[in-house]
């Protein structure tokens, strides 16, 4: 699998599912945020799943899985952070991708700060 | 067919029946006091409510589950003064659990994998740095003092 797809603008929105015990509470941002958790890794590969915001949409995102929550990242915050977006139709359906590179714990924090919930789809 | 088990460790001892945390049971040292840390009762219906997978992701998480609380049990209650604050507690994608404390300004996380690994992430206005706890707790007991000191 190659590191990064350059064919993905860094304007490119991703989306990822967040389950409802993967939710902080940010007392510093005033709000609640992903668990860095949430954006580490899906399994042993390191690889975490996201979708094209330009290729899907959140409710078909969020109607394939049983995780409550949206959470979505520019791709360009990711590529700063040393990470990579690849492609991934095969396991994933259209838009699936997954975030390649090492995630320590300082780059996850960095990623869940920016992260934004997705309208609709937002703890309360 | 529900099957129990009991997981040990010095400090604390989790019976788990079904995949459902039934009992947990603390042996206090050092004069401490569990009605007087405010941490401890909601950190623990915290970790007690955790998914006890055992499909999706690693299979036996939840033996690997129950050590990893049991770990993280022991971490706390050296680590932390009994002013400070329950943390978030949300697990992890290989049976372990991770605590966080995101207030005065200052990130904390911790987080124990089920074979007793600790690692840690801190940040402040002044400093960030992460790695691995191995033997000493000090550096992460003044850590988590910071989240209670503004």
């Amino acid at each position: 699998m190659e590191f990064d797809d350059a064919s993905i603008s860094d304007d490119e929105v991703v989306l990822r599912r967040v389950a409802e015990n993967f939710v902080a509470d940010d007392q510093n941002l005033q709000r609640l945020r992903p668990s860095t958790q949430a954006f580490k890794q899906d399994g042993p590969d390191g690889l975490v799943s996201v979708y094209l915001s330009s290729e899907t949409d959140p409710a078909t995102v969020a109607a394939e899985s049983p995780e409550k929550y949206l959470a979505s990242i520019k791709v360009g915050v990711l590529r700063k952070l040393g990470l990579g977006v690849v492609r991934d139709p095969s396991s994933g359906g259209p838009g699936h991708c997954v975030i390649t590179g090492r995630k320590t714990k300082g780059r996850l924090n960095r990623i869940v700060c920016e992260a934004e919930w997705v309208s609709g789809y937002a703890p309360e | 067919m529900p099957t129990s088990e009991t997981i040990s460790s010095p400090d604390t001892e989790i019976y788990v029946h079904d995949n459902k945390v039934i009992d947990i049971e603390v042996r206090l040292t050092r004069g401490q006091k569990l009605h007087a840390m405010e941490w401890f009762y909601p950190t623990l219906r915290a970790m007690a409510a955790l998914p006890w997978w055992t499909d999706n992701w690693s299979s036996g998480a939840t033996r690997t589950q129950g050590a990893a609380i049991a770990y993280m049990l022991e971490t706390l209650l050296e680590v932390l003064d009994s002013q400070a604050p329950p943390p978030s507690v949300v697990p992890t994608w290989n049976g372990g659990v991770q605590v966080e404390w995101h207030r005065n300004g200052v990130d904390l996380e911790i987080e124990v994998d089920p074979e007793g690994d600790i690692d840690y992430f801190f940040k402040s206005p002044d400093e960030e740095c992460e790695g691995r706890i191995s033997g000493d707790f000090s550096q992460l007991s003044e850590y988590a003092r910071a989240v209670i000191e503004s």
